[in-house]
């Protein structure tokens, strides 16, 4: 009798230490799709992201037996229905399954079904293009005019490592902005600090410093980057900008430029190169990027008939380009048009080069220069080689605005912020382009525990790839404290 | 262990409970609505990113257990508690600290109130709690060392005979507890102010406009900017504006909007004011904005209006966001699961922003206003605001046309018009007689408009005005 007893004490032992957690048989297979969240579902990613963990809403038990090609793999039994993978067990996955397919079948038991159903498995494609290590953006309260907190940070994209870069928390009347690396590099950054004591602070060969551009031009503040891949010279845009709110509609809020014009500041020299062509009031030029050789700088560009330029709809931007000497820091005579917003339809932001040079990455609206709050923005892309548009839909969210975009260092990723999981809240999101040009589904930035994409009270600004892990000095977060 | 005097025991619970008892009533009875106001203001979840900045901001540690603490102050009651026994525990800790060291403490044992006074001092403007509970710790610190220590070594100290007077227990204790009372209650008048304007928020929230109306005089509404503003908004809610505007000083038509302020009080006033007309983008805006005053970027009452406006909208992906995170909090999980059937019954619903090619830009109020009255020309509280505000930047053309616009919605028939309308009209109507047609001025107001001009026509002018001293014409006269 003792030793049953002994026996009962040790089974509720066990299977209370194991929080109930056993691998059970369902009852059901079913052929009905099965959502998740995040939708991994048919997504192509890196061979070296941080694990996919997803979760089944209502579900009162899940578990999921990955398979790489046919054999078993792993089993998990999820937790509060969230399915999370070991870091280790993971990555020797990721291993198995380069070049090829993870297919996962799940098991659910909810509500609606008791006795349990098994879904048919859904497929992950692993692609052998690995992603640069780390993605670099700025995290703000979605409230458009106040801010409190805010920081630029940095994400391991192969674990579920974040850390800040630099936060306001020394001073939080200070708003950070427009980080910018060159060509990826995290030795180098650049940011604007905002406030009584602001400018714009680099860091570029172990040198920290503040640069406040008016006192070396007449051009009183910078906001858009370009950081040449060469790292001697940033392209400025300065732009003069105004909001205005909306008492009605899915759109609250309209951000336009009323002036802004383009410089080139010359880091080795401490000097603004102006040229009278980019700097006149009846042209707006904005978002300036560089060709990954240095040799072209495109931008945004609406000549307006009116002056001043006021907000309207009829907005819409060209992206031009320039040629540019690196040796003399000086722009060509010929700026081309690459795209033609009267011709083409719509107005383009963000024009972003592939590595290899082959597309021409942008954002499209129906007008206006700040896509991120209209619903239609999508992004679309030129292929700069065979000419005309290259279908990249497979990106976009119909609903949704999808924005502001970079490319990874091999051009075979792109990140991308779009609001499609809930219309205001910014979410990273990451895409494949393989090397003939086809897009695959993108995925949702991984995070430990999914539910933290939802819950996360601020949005993701400006992603950019980075090689590495930023390590500004101390001195960064303070450079831009009021003096008392 | 040193063995602990039984009458110091006593005084000490003696002490520490009359004064908790007294703080207790003080906080309760005096500052109820401060609490409710404070809860909404700090915000406690869960949440990874929300423990991330508490580990961030200076005194992080503290501030992570203010927010936990001010969850409960939502119920008074509690709120009292806490505030109370924050105050009362440094107190405690001395007490204690002295019974470890002396031989027999009684007599000196009013020594312990003096520490509630650290506290008190600073306790009703320690908005996070930071000041109050780094008190607390300290304090705390200390008596651990001293216990730690006199396990060990035990002195017998003798009380200070300067010190130990056993009628001090009493005195000291009336006098700490006196000037505690004094402290919170009369020293800093804002404090009772701020009690006032936190009560109108909570009327406001709770729609009781008539209490407001009873509360706020016209006296009050002269003086004080936001008890203007939420007499105003009452007597809009009630219908009354378009009787008594210039009554409680309406003077211009940023009257009734905070444009400049941008502290939590007057962003909550702005949001409350759209949430009455109906305006959500507006009020998702003012939402935010205040959200942001509160230290974790977002406070437990905008995070409540943000969910229910989005439920209000439809919009189901991010009411479910805020009730998710509200439900991350230690005290919302009723009212989290009281609103659950409402997002249920949303899951599939189209959200309802209105159409996007009838929006309108939200500017000054008269423009703001002017758009939503093109929009619904029926709608009394939208051409009331407008129409006041018109008649207090004395724009008698633009009123004019208004009122001839909304006329034909709201009174077809040119009678039963308000008194203020009535009043602007029949002064308009003597530069341009043809506002009147097919309007009928009620004879009151002939009568009332014939005595004011013979009055101002026959040098009684002072007497007039303070006679008809709520009429447009007193108005437009100043």
């Amino acid at each position: 009798m003792k030793g049953i007893l002994k026996i009962f004490i040790l089974f509720v032992l066990v299977y209370g230490l194991s929080g109930c957690r056993i691998w059970r048989d369902t009852s059901y297979v079913t052929d009905v799709e099965l959502e998740i969240f995040p939708d991994y579902k048919g997504v192509t990613v890196p061979c070296n992201i941080a694990p996919l963990n997803f979760m089944i809403e209502d579900a009162d038990h899940v578990q999921a037996n990955f398979m790489a090609g046919s054999d078993a793999s792993f089993r998990i039994i999820g937790k509060d229905g969230v399915i999370a993978v070991p870091e280790k067990k993971w990555r020797e996955l990721m291993e198995d399954s380069k070049g090829g397919t993870l297919s996962i079948e799940v098991s659910v038991w909810s509500e609606e079904w008791p006795e349990g159903v098994t879904y048919t498995p859904f497929n992950i494609y692993i692609s052998d293009d690995e992603i640069d290590g780390w993605v670099a953006y700025r995290l703000i309260e979605p409230g458009y005019v106040g801010w409190r907190q805010l920081g630029i940070y940095q994400r391991d994209l192969t674990s579920f490592e974040e850390t800040a870069i630099v936060t306001n928390k020394a001073d939080d009347g200070t708003c950070l902005n427009c980080h910018n690396f060159p060509a990826f590099s995290s030795e180098s950054m650049m940011f604007h600090a905002r406030g009584a004591n602001g400018g714009t602070v680099i860091y570029h060969e172990g040198k920290l410093s503040k640069v406040d551009f008016g006192d070396i031009s007449p051009v009183k503040s910078t906001t858009y980057p370009a950081w040449h891949p060469e790292g001697d010279y940033i392209a400025y845009s300065s732009n003069t900008t105004h909001q205005i709110f909306f008492d009605e509609g899915r759109q609250p809020v309209e951000v336009f430029d009323t002036a802004s014009d383009l410089v080139v500041y010359d880091l080795k020299n401490n000097r603004l190169i102006t040229d009278p062509r980019f700097m006149t009031e009846e042209t707006l030029e904005t978002f300036p990027s560089w060709s990954p050789d240095g040799r072209y700088l495109y931008f945004s560009s609406y000549a307006s008939d009116t002056l001043p330029v006021l907000f309207s709809t009829d907005i819409r931007y060209d992206i031009l380009r320039v040629a540019f000497d690196p040796e003399t820091g000086t722009l060509g005579e010929k700026i081309d048009t690459v795209f033609c917003a009267a011709e083409d339809g719509g107005s383009a932001s963000y024009p972003r080069i592939s590595p290899e040079g082959r597309y021409l990455l942008y954002t499209w609206s129906q007008y206006g220069t700040f896509p991120v709050w209209h619903q239609e923005a999508d992004l679309r892309m030129l292929d700069l080689e065979e000419g005309g548009d290259a279908d990249v839909s497979l990106w976009n969210d119909a609903d949704q605005a999808d924005s502001y975009h970079s490319w990874s260092s091999d051009g075979r990723w792109i990140v991308f912020g779009s609001r499609r999981l809930d219309g205001r809240y910014t979410r990273l999101f990451i895409a494949h382009l393989d090397e003939d040009g086809n897009p695959g589904k993108p995925f949702l930035l991984p995070q430990e525990d999914p539910r933290h994409n939802v819950l996360r009270m601020k949005s993701y600004n400006v992603p950019e790839f980075i090689d590495g892990k930023v390590e500004l000095p101390r001195e960064a977060a303070e450079i831009f404290i009021p003096k008392q | 262990m040193k063995k602990i005097s039984s009458t110091s025991g006593r005084i000490l619970t003696a002490v520490s409970l009359l004064l908790f008892i007294i703080l207790w009533a003080v906080w309760f009875f005096c500052f109820r609505y401060y609490h409710i106001w404070l809860e909404g203001y700090s915000l406690f979840t869960t949440l990874p990113d929300f423990m991330t900045i508490y580990g961030r901001i200076p005194h992080g540690f503290t501030g992570y257990i203010g927010a936990f603490l001010h969850q409960f102050y939502a119920m008074p009651f509690f709120g009292a508690v806490i505030q109370s026994a924050l105050a009362v525990w440094p107190a405690v800790c001395t007490g204690l600290m002295l019974m470890r060291l002396f031989r027999d403490p009684s007599g000196m044992m009013w020594v312990s109130c003096l520490p509630v006074l650290l506290v008190v001092f600073r306790q009703f403007w320690d908005l996070l709690l930071v000041h109050t509970l780094n008190i607390c710790l300290i304090f705390t610190a200390l008596l651990i060392v001293v216990s730690l220590v006199t396990i060990v070594w035990k002195p017998e100290w003798k009380s200070p005979s300067f010190l130990s007077f056993r009628f001090m227990n009493l005195i000291m204790t009336s006098v700490v507890m006196a000037f505690s009372v004094f402290i919170l209650v009369f020293m800093d008048p804002r404090n009772r102010e701020h009690e006032e304007l936190a009560r109108l928020e909570y009327l406001g929230e709770n729609r009781q406009w008539m209490e407001i109306l009873q509360r706020v005089s016209v006296q009050d509404a002269a003086a004080d900017a936001m008890k203007r503003h939420y007499a105003l908004l009452a007597l809009s809610e009630t219908g009354n504006l378009k009787e008594y505007a210039f009554r409680y000083g309406l003077k211009g038509s940023d009257g009734f909007l905070f444009y400049e302020n941008i502290d939590p009080m007057s962003l909550n006033y702005n949001a409350l004011f759209y949430q009455c007309l109906d305006m959500h983008n507006a009020v998702i805006h003012q939402a935010y904005q205040l959200g942001v005053q509160s230290v974790p970027g977002i406070g437990a009452a905008s995070l409540r209006r943000l969910a229910d406006t989005y439920l209000e909208l439809k919009d189901y992906e991010l009411a479910k966001k805020y009730l998710e995170i509200l439900s991350h909090t230690t005290c919302h999980r009723k009212w989290v699961k009281d609103r659950l059937p409402q997002l249920e019954a949303i899951r599939d619903a189209v959200p309802e922003y209105g159409v996007d090619e009838h929006k309108s830009v939200i500017a000054d109020f008269a423009h703001t206003l002017s758009s939503m009255v093109d929009r619904h020309p029926d709608n009394p509280k939208y051409s009331d605001l407008l129409l006041c505000a018109l008649l207090a930047d004395e724009e008698g053309d633009k009123f004019k046309n208004i009122f001839r616009y909304i006329a034909r919605w709201q009174y077809p028939d040119g009678r039963n018009i308000p008194r203020l309308y009535e009043e602007a009209l029949v002064l308009i109507y003597s530069v341009d007689p043809s506002v009147l047609d097919g309007i009928t001025i009620s004879d009151d107001t002939w009568n009332d408009f014939a005595d004011y001009m013979q009055m101002m026509n026959s040098g009684r002018g002072t007497q007039a005005l303070r006679k008809y001293a709520d009429t447009y014409w007193a108005y437009s006269y100043r």
